[in-house]
């Protein structure tokens, strides 16, 4: 009996026999779930799984297109049980929804202030639309699995970086014919360019989108500014006599590493005239044109000047933006559009102090931002092609346009609607906005971008870490994008 | 009698209390940071005791404008049932398929009997990073991707041999003279199997069933990769959504969170002594 | 027992064939079929379409390439990748990091829970309070938990003056892998603690009241009479735990989103996940699976190894 003790390993009987002491009534119900499982499973699950082309997603996403918002609510607030569930896939399937009255898209709003365009756009159109939210830094990743054949996604965010890969890929389809003379006229160059690939137009532009520069005017006005500042040495004297240790930074950045990282590199980089990324032949050169010194100015900013929250490192743009609302930093570059949510005091402590300007530039040049405009893309294999095309249209027109630069602060895509009276008086600082868009510089836009940025990104935050010196960091960098190009 | 004896009783008490405070202290967080409002959450400097207790982020987390909304409904709804479907589907497909096979494990003259029962183990530990490639290629190739159905073949690569395992040794434990008596009786070998050993084997299938449906709620690779939409996302894919959204609400990330665990907290809690076994016999979890 | 050669000739078996039934190995090979074909299908063959996928260029980005066979050229392109071996290198560190402190704290807390005492049944309850976390939920807590600005952790460090001002602890590269450890430790000792627990409770008491009568201090008695019977469970708990732990994606995903600051938490999983569904190198990542895929059959063949004695079919 010792013996047997002393061997003390993991014996599965002994383990077994301790399970069967446990009740044995608890475990009849455990089976019932199992055995309730296997009943539900065949009759549910097969609906999801092969959604027919009329029903499409629509099956076990959406409830019926002629079930109001009010049963909508009901239905979700009900417990989620398995007979529920298995009835409402039932119902989807069976009732007759024409394939072009459901829309499946793939985008970010996931702030849902773009919510009640939607709405307007099912109003308009009897068509509903199925959405699919996730971060940007998530999105590229998830147009690839879709694109791979995962899930019913018919029209897809596209940002200005990835229309090249698309494009040359064959993903999307080619929309030059679609899209009519007048609204091309419409549209400045930075928009429809974000959606251009060798000439051709692969997208419906969504807005337009640069980089601004946010202040905290009352904390620039204690430090003794009265206006920003307008180029990179009057921006770090101002953050750094704005900076008060433990309670106030001069400024915050999204520099995490992401690709939010790139667009502030970029945009510091351009204040030098003679700037290049990629020569014209796609060979990297910044690290011998501009983007060292851009890169420096970044870690002086954090180490010598120490006029930049660390906790950039590990912010995005929302992180960033949320921060700025403390009211606690003075200054910031963050995308358009963060104007209304800053000043709006039931979320911001800043309001209502935050204004915009113009990016700083320098001696050479006026003003340096990037160009972060975003469009709408159709996949080659959407199922709901009549329908993706009048949501995009909707976009485009000045009914979204105008309503969406009020409510989530989107640069509109029309030039028509900058003199829009309306726009001018309900958007604050609105005519800055259309300013900036002179100033704009362009990442790259060549398949495989997305590689070669996570590199750039790498180096950058090794850099920014302190890690290594920027000239090493920019120098590996380019070396290693050069060599991208060969893998397997 | 007393066990163990290798601790005095300050000892004791002293690992006692570090134990409590190390396993409890941060779900003890948790729960504090579901029962208050964001501003109370975000109040400097941060207070231990919330000032300020509601428990709205329990009912605005089923509400669509909350968590996120797709057609009406709120997603975290939808994650939620894709969550509960995938998991009784693979418990259901595993257990079934699995309980069958460790039956002939146990009972019949299977070639290589040994080898294979390991080669079954193995291919439990295996990572998901192993076969994502090929299964995604393959479920694209099949219209699984995006839908439930491919959720649980994929999640019945770990499951299904987890049950074999466990199985095949608890039928081995149940005494095999009952069922030849009941084959002297008259009945089927089958019928033996269906009548005599399985009602034996119900506690070991309690257990492996819900180590199953523990394990499938759980799993978050798979799920990233093969669903697009919220015609499969499942709760562990949404939260992870959630946390990077812009304007992130923490009270109600942290309540979706603490939501997504209760099922396999009370779980694991009813069914402690069923947790240990599966644990012990390598079941794989976190 | 007299002439046991007569015994395959006794009626039962031929009663059987009589009634039509079937053979015993026919019904043993047809419960097994179901699993035996769907393991096949969703396991086996996968892993042989990556084998064979990871010897060609698949690109799917740029579907003009085509999928041309390349031999071995993915896996040496592999090799002499930076950042394969740095990814590598950062799934070691974790592994053997977080392991380590797993089998320090399990074998702590086991020792505790296989003492008597009122409350023991509730103190392991305990346990299975972080073991039962959804680890997407784990990532979620700690996240809050580290933020930057309102995280209960910087506030404590700051309040007990271990901190001057608040960190943020995920922007720096060797925080970040520590404290994702922290996170994942946290959950997973649990794990550890009822395998040794399992493992202690069949030690008799007799052994330490033996050790008692000859004087023995306590910690004699651990590392005399506990640890050597544990050895065996050590071993075979520390094997399923490296597998365990060499796998990890989930929490650094939650944590990160992208296995930074510069790359420091990329683990080979991670590394994998960004060549194949980032990028779209199918071949490339293919092979790295594979490469993952033998490192983690040796260690399961280590483990089977490891329980072999006590494998009772």
């Amino acid at each position: 009996m010792f013996q047997d003790n002393e061997r003390g390993k993991i014996r599965r009987r002994s383990i077994l026999r301790t399970v069967s002491r446990a009740g044995r009534v608890a475990l009849l119900g455990c089976i019932l779930v199992a055995c309730g499982g296997t009943a539900a499973t065949p009759t549910t699950v097969p609906a999801t799984a092969a959604p027919t082309a009329t029903a499409a997603a629509a099956a076990p996403t959406a409830t019926t297109a002629t079930s109001g918002a009010a049963t909508a609510t009901t239905a979700a607030t009900s417990a989620p049980t398995v007979a529920s569930a298995a009835t409402a896939t039932t119902e989807a399937t069976s009732a007759p929804v024409a394939g072009d009255q459901v829309v499946n898209m793939l985008w970010t709003d996931t702030s849902n202030l773009r919510q009640p365009l939607i709405a307007d756009f099912t109003k308009a159109t009897g068509i509903k639309v199925n959405q699919v939210q996730v971060q940007y830094n998530e999105l590229l990743d998830k147009i690839n699995t879709s694109v791979q054949g995962g899930g019913d996604v018919d029209v897809v965010e596209m940002d200005t970086i990835w229309t090249a890969q698309f494009a040359s890929a064959g993903w999307i389809d080619d929309l030059s014919t679609q899209i009519d003379d007048p609204l091309k006229k419409d549209i400045p160059a930075s928009a429809l360019g974000a959606v251009t690939y060798q000439g051709k137009i692969y997208g419906m532009p969504w807005y337009n989108s640069a980089k601004h520069l946010f202040y905290n005017a009352k904390l620039l006005k204690d430090a003794g500014f009265s206006s920003p500042p307008t180029t990179l040495d009057e921006f770090t004297q101002q953050a750094q006599a704005t900076t008060k240790p433990g309670h106030q930074w001069g400024s915050v950045w999204g520099w995490k590493q992401a690709e939010g990282l790139v667009c502030d590199w970029v945009a510091i980089m351009f204040t030098n005239k003679d700037a290049q990324i990629l020569d014209e032949n796609g060979k990297a050169v910044f690290n011998t044109h501009g983007g060292t010194e851009a890169l420096q100015w970044m870690v002086d900013m954090l180490y010598k000047y120490k006029a930049a929250d660390p906790a950039s490192l590990e912010y995005t743009e929302a992180d960033v933006q949320k921060a700025f609302q403390t009211g606690t930093y003075a200054l910031t570059y963050n995308w358009e559009g963060d104007l209304p949510a800053d000043n709006d005091p039931t979320q911001s402590k800043a309001a209502p102090n935050v204004r915009v300007a113009l990016l700083p530039g320098s001696k050479d040049v006026r003003s340096s931002s990037v160009n972060g405009s975003e469009g709408w893309a159709i996949l080659k294999q959407a199922k709901h092609k009549e329908a993706a095309w009048k949501l995009l249209q909707y976009m485009a027109s000045p009914a979204w346009q105008k309503k969406s630069a009020i409510i989530a602060g989107d640069y509109p895509i029309l030039s028509s609607l900058y003199s829009d009276p309306d726009l001018q008086k309900q958007v604050q600082d609105f005519s800055v906005y259309g300013e900036q868009f002179k100033y704009l510089a362009i990442r790259p836009q060549v398949p495989g971008y997305a590689q070669k940025s996570d590199i750039i990104q790498k180096h950058l935050h090794e850099a920014l870490l302190g890690k290594v010196s920027p000239k090493d960091a920019m120098d590996a960098a380019a070396a290693e994008v050069n060599n991208a190009s060969n893998a397997p | 009698m007393r066990r163990g004896n290798l601790l005095s009783p300050t000892m004791r008490w002293t690992l006692l209390l570090l134990y409590l405070v190390y396993t409890l202290l941060p779900i003890i967080w948790l729960f504090l940071s579901t029962i208050q409002t964001e501003a109370s959450l975000l109040t400097l400097p941060t207070q231990i005791i919330p000032s300020d207790i509601t428990f709205r982020n329990y009912t605005d987390i089923f509400k669509p404008a909350a968590f996120g909304q797709n057609s009406g409904e709120s997603t975290f709804i939808l994650a939620l049932r894709n969550s509960v479907l995938v998991c009784l589907g693979t418990t259901a497909i595993s257990m079934i398929f699995g309980t069958l096979a460790a039956y002939a494990f146990a009972r019949f003259n299977i070639p290589h009997k040994r080898t294979l029962l390991l080669v079954v183990l193995g291919s439990q530990l295996l990572p998901a990073v192993s076969i994502i490639i090929p299964l995604f290629r393959m479920f694209k190739t099949a219209g699984l991707l995006d839908s439930l159905m491919g959720l649980i073949l994929a999640y019945s690569t770990f499951s299904m041999p987890f049950v074999v395992w466990i199985m095949a040794g608890y039928f081995q434990s149940v005494p095999r003279e009952l069922e030849e008596a009941a084959r002297i009786d008259g009945a089927s070998r089958f019928q033996a199997f269906l009548r005599v050993a399985l009602p034996l084997a119900l506690p070991g299938l309690g257990a492996t069933a819900i180590f199953t449906l523990l394990n499938a709620w759980d799993e978050f690779f798979f799920a990233l990769i093969f669903t697009s939409t919220y015609a499969s996302k499942t709760l562990p894919v949404a939260l992870a959504e959630f946390i990077g959204r812009h304007s992130v609400n923490w009270g109600l990330l942290v309540t979706g969170g603490f939501i997504a665990s209760l099922p396999p907290i009370i779980l694991s809690l009813a069914f402690y002594r069923y947790i240990v076994s599966g644990v012990s016999a390598g079941g794989l979890k976190g | 027992m007299a002439r046991p050669a007569v015994l395959p000739y006794t009626k039962p078996v031929r009663r059987r064939e009589r009634n039509g039934e079937l053979s015993e190995r026919a019904l043993g090979l047809i419960l097994l079929a179901p699993m035996v074909l769907m393991l096949l299908l969703v396991v086996g063959y996968p892993l042989i379409d990556s084998l064979w996928l990871s010897l060609h260029r698949a690109n799917l980005a740029s579907p003009e390439q085509g999928q041309p066979f390349i031999y071995l050229g993915n896996y040496i392109h592999a090799f002499g990748q930076p950042a394969f071996w740095y990814a590598i290198q950062r799934t070691l560190y974790f592994t053997v990091i977080s392991v380590a402190i797993e089998l320090g704290l399990g074998l702590l807390f086991a020792v505790l829970l296989n003492e008597r005492f009122r409350g023991n049944l509730g103190a392991r309850l305990a346990m299975i309070l972080p073991w039962a976390l959804l680890t997407v939920s784990n990532g979620v807590l700690w996240a809050w938990i580290l933020n930057p600005t309102y995280g209960i952790f910087n506030a404590t460090l700051v309040n007990l003056g271990v901190l001057q001002a608040p960190k943020s602890w995920l922007s720096d590269t060797f925080w970040t892998m520590n404290m994702i450890i922290l996170a994942d430790v946290w959950k997973t000792v649990p794990n550890m603690t009822l395998l040794l627990l399992a493992g202690l409770q069949p030690i008799s008491a007799d052994l330490y009241e033996a050790a008692d009568v000859d004087g023995a201090t306590r910690w004699q008695k651990f590392t005399g009479i506990t640890l050597p019977l544990l050895r065996p469970v050590i071993l075979v708990a520390v094997a399923l735990r490296t597998i365990g732990a060499f796998r990890v994606f989930d929490i650094i995903y939650v944590l990160t989103g992208n296995g930074g600051p510069a790359d420091s938490t990329k683990v080979i999983s991670f590394y994998d996940y960004d060549q194949a569904f980032h990028y779209l190198f199918f071949g490339y990542g293919a092979a790295i699976s594979w490469l993952i895929t033998a490192f983690m059959l040796v260690l399961i063949v280590l483990y089977t190894r490891l329980l072999r004695s006590e494998v009772e079919v």
